[in-house]
């Protein structure tokens, strides 16, 4: 177990490594040189030059990202180029709102995918399984920006159920809270709650084909225990899998449902520095969701050890 | 046993193409979705025939005038007419779909067979694969794009590096499992050339996977480039895409939905089409593609 554990933690280092590489490249790959940026229009050639040795940028490149490199596991992601504040910093103040939709939205996508799917997949066939594969497809083709601006106009517009745009902090009162951030959790989660049903399905109903569900039959458990305890603790292995590899799918829409309900979270963060060009910003952001992304594929791949004897090889 | 009458055995072998055409026009996926996508292609091809007037034509005195019949989808907040500017973004929406596409599939190819081949290569290839799709797909595609000045060659770069791994994961995936099959032992043992061997033996498995895989891959690419563009940072301003209509139509979408509506509905259409087109081809080409990807 301790074995398996260490392998998969050594594995994360090489993915990491490369995707700082990435990460340093693109921001050297940047136009424009930052010590100019930094200087401002005007600044005499002597000023720039100053900022260039302050920052290292006279230094090789191999030299430079072992600098950088030291800085980002310190924790620290360099300052923004216009608001002058350390990015670690930006990102901790706008930390909340993209928390708890992301939170809500796995609460939400994870809590009625997996029941749905395993009915589904439990009953294939039938019209509750028809209906969610075309409802799949659906999901899958409408833009969340799309969707979010259908919601907006049915649920917020027409029916006035929920705020137009912005967000409430917890601070203020759950109930509150939780009224901002609802139409924004549908919206981003339709896609991955589609995901998350679909290899729910798949794998249950695979695992319905099993000589142990016969047995389980043949011996009189109830037919909801065979599919909840036999079928679905068996097909555990993808449906984690999916909800791992799903974070993707949120992250991505993270950046877009912000704009969409103007709420003031690190996607919206990220997006501002992307038209403004604040490249320390889109690196530290592209930094920490890649990790995050890894982490939890990590944490997932531990997860079947405890989950499933046979992984533990 | 019986034998061949002689009728059968004049038949010949019949063209294998031919015969998963035919099975693949029974699915009903394939035939909506190919409806759709078929009826958005002639859309794009013939727009300059379709009743619509110059799409990037400004005329502030008619800003956000209502459906009627000289514009029957109502003008834009720039007096664009909004019938002309869906029409001419399909162009914008399949040009960039299928160009990253094609562009994911050269490179992915071209990186996937040499992988899969040479051992050697792969352990370092593959990790650097690791890497990027370990940066999600729309992240990696915005960082690309803010490098550069927006244009549509930018757009589709951004677009086609973050796919080029999962191309590649899925041509290294069939080179290993083909390279062990007795007809390439037979080929290498015969002194096939390498180049030969896996551009005339290697190669044509990969074509069907590739097939379903691009049409995901076209999808998605839409997909995003109506993100970015709805983002503010895809396609030039200028150029009528929906997701530039959608992005420009956002500030309005209160007291005139259809603004953001209209191009949605297209672009929904569009990807629904693609997608269903992909699903249709994987379920009747082979069953087990769905595991590669």
């Amino acid at each position: 177990m301790l074995a398996f554990l260490a392998k998969r933690m050594l594995a994360v280092i090489p993915v990491m490594a490369i995707v700082a590489v990435v990460v340093f490249l693109l921001l050297r790959l940047s136009p424009g040189d930052p010590a100019l940026v930094i200087a401002g229009d005007n600044a005499d050639p002597e000023a720039v030059q100053r900022i260039r040795v302050a920052l290292g940028l006279d230094q090789p490149l191999v030299t430079q990202f072992w600098v950088w490199l030291r800085h980002m596991l310190s924790g620290d992601l360099g300052t923004s180029i216009f608001s002058k504040l350390p990015v670690t910093d930006l990102i901790l103040q706008r930390a909340e709102p993209t928390l708890s939709l992301a939170l809500a939205t796995m609460v939400f996508a994870i809590g009625v995918a997996i029941p749905l799917g395993t009915i589904a997949g439990a009953t294939a066939g039938s019209w509750l399984d028809r209906s969610l594969m075309a409802v799949s497809v659906v999901g899958f083709s409408l833009p969340a920006f799309v969707l979010g601006y259908c919601m907006i106009y049915v649920f917020a517009l027409q029916l006035g159920w929920a705020p137009v745009q912005g967000f409430t902090s917890i601070s203020k009162g759950f109930l509150p809270f939780l009224h901002s951030i609802a139409l924004p959790a549908l919206t981003l989660g339709l896609a991955y709650m589609v995901l998350i049903a679909r290899i729910t399905r798949a794998s249950v109903l695979e695992m319905m084909g099993e000589d142990f569900i016969r047995t389980a039959r043949a011996k009189g458990v109830v037919e909801r225990l065979v599919v909840t305890h036999h079928a679905l603790r068996n097909a555990a292995i993808p449906i984690l899998t999916i909800i791992g590899i799903g974070v993707a799918l949120l992250i991505s829409g993270v950046v877009v449902i912000e704009t969409v309900f103007n709420i003031p979270g690190i996607g919206r963060l990220v997006v501002d520095a992307i038209l403004k060009r604040d490249y320390p910003v889109i690196q530290g952001v592209i930094l920490l969701f890649s990790a995050v992304y890894v982490l939890i594929n990590l944490a997932i791949d531990v997860g079947y050890a405890f989950l499933d004897p046979r992984v533990r090889y | 046993m019986t034998l061949l009458s002689p009728a059968q055995a004049d038949e010949g072998p019949r063209n294998p193409f031919l015969g998963l055409a035919a099975q693949a026009l029974r699915n009903p996926s394939v035939l909506i979705g190919g409806f759709i996508v078929a009826a958005i292609v002639i859309m794009a091809a013939a727009a300059p025939l379709l009743g619509t007037v110059d799409p990037v034509r400004i005329n502030p005195a008619i800003r956000l005038k209502p459906p009627s019949d000289l514009f029957w989808f109502g003008t834009d907040l720039f007096g664009r007419d909004i019938y002309s500017r869906v029409v001419y973004g399909a162009r914008s929406s399949l040009m960039v779909g299928v160009s990253v596409a094609a562009c994911a599939i050269v490179f992915g190819v071209a990186i996937g067979l040499v992988t899969g081949y040479f051992r050697r290569l792969d352990v370092v290839v593959m990790r650097v694969m690791d890497g990027l799709m370990a940066i999600p797909t729309f992240l990696l595609a915005i960082a690309l794009v803010s490098l550069t000045r927006a244009s549509v060659g930018t757009v589709v770069a951004a677009l086609t590096i973050p796919e080029i791994p999962r191309v590649v994961r899925l041509v290294r995936s069939v080179v290993l499992t083909v390279r062990e099959e007795a007809y390439v032992e037979a080929a290498i043992s015969v002194g096939t050339p390498t180049p030969l061997i896996l551009l005339r033996h290697i190669l044509p498995s990969t074509i069907a996977p590739l097939l379903v895989l691009g049409t995901y891959v076209c999808a998605q690419a839409i997909l995003v480039e109506a993100a970015l563009s709805f983002l503010g940072t895809g396609l030039p301003p200028e150029i009528p895409s929906w997701g530039n209509m959608i992005s420009e139509g956002r500030t309005f979408f209160q007291v005139m939905p259809r603004l953001v509506f209209l191009p949605s509905l297209f672009l929904a259409l569009t990807v629904l089409g693609i997608n269903l087109l992909g699903d249709g081809l994987r379920d009747t080409l082979d069953p087990r593609i769905a595991k590669r990807m």
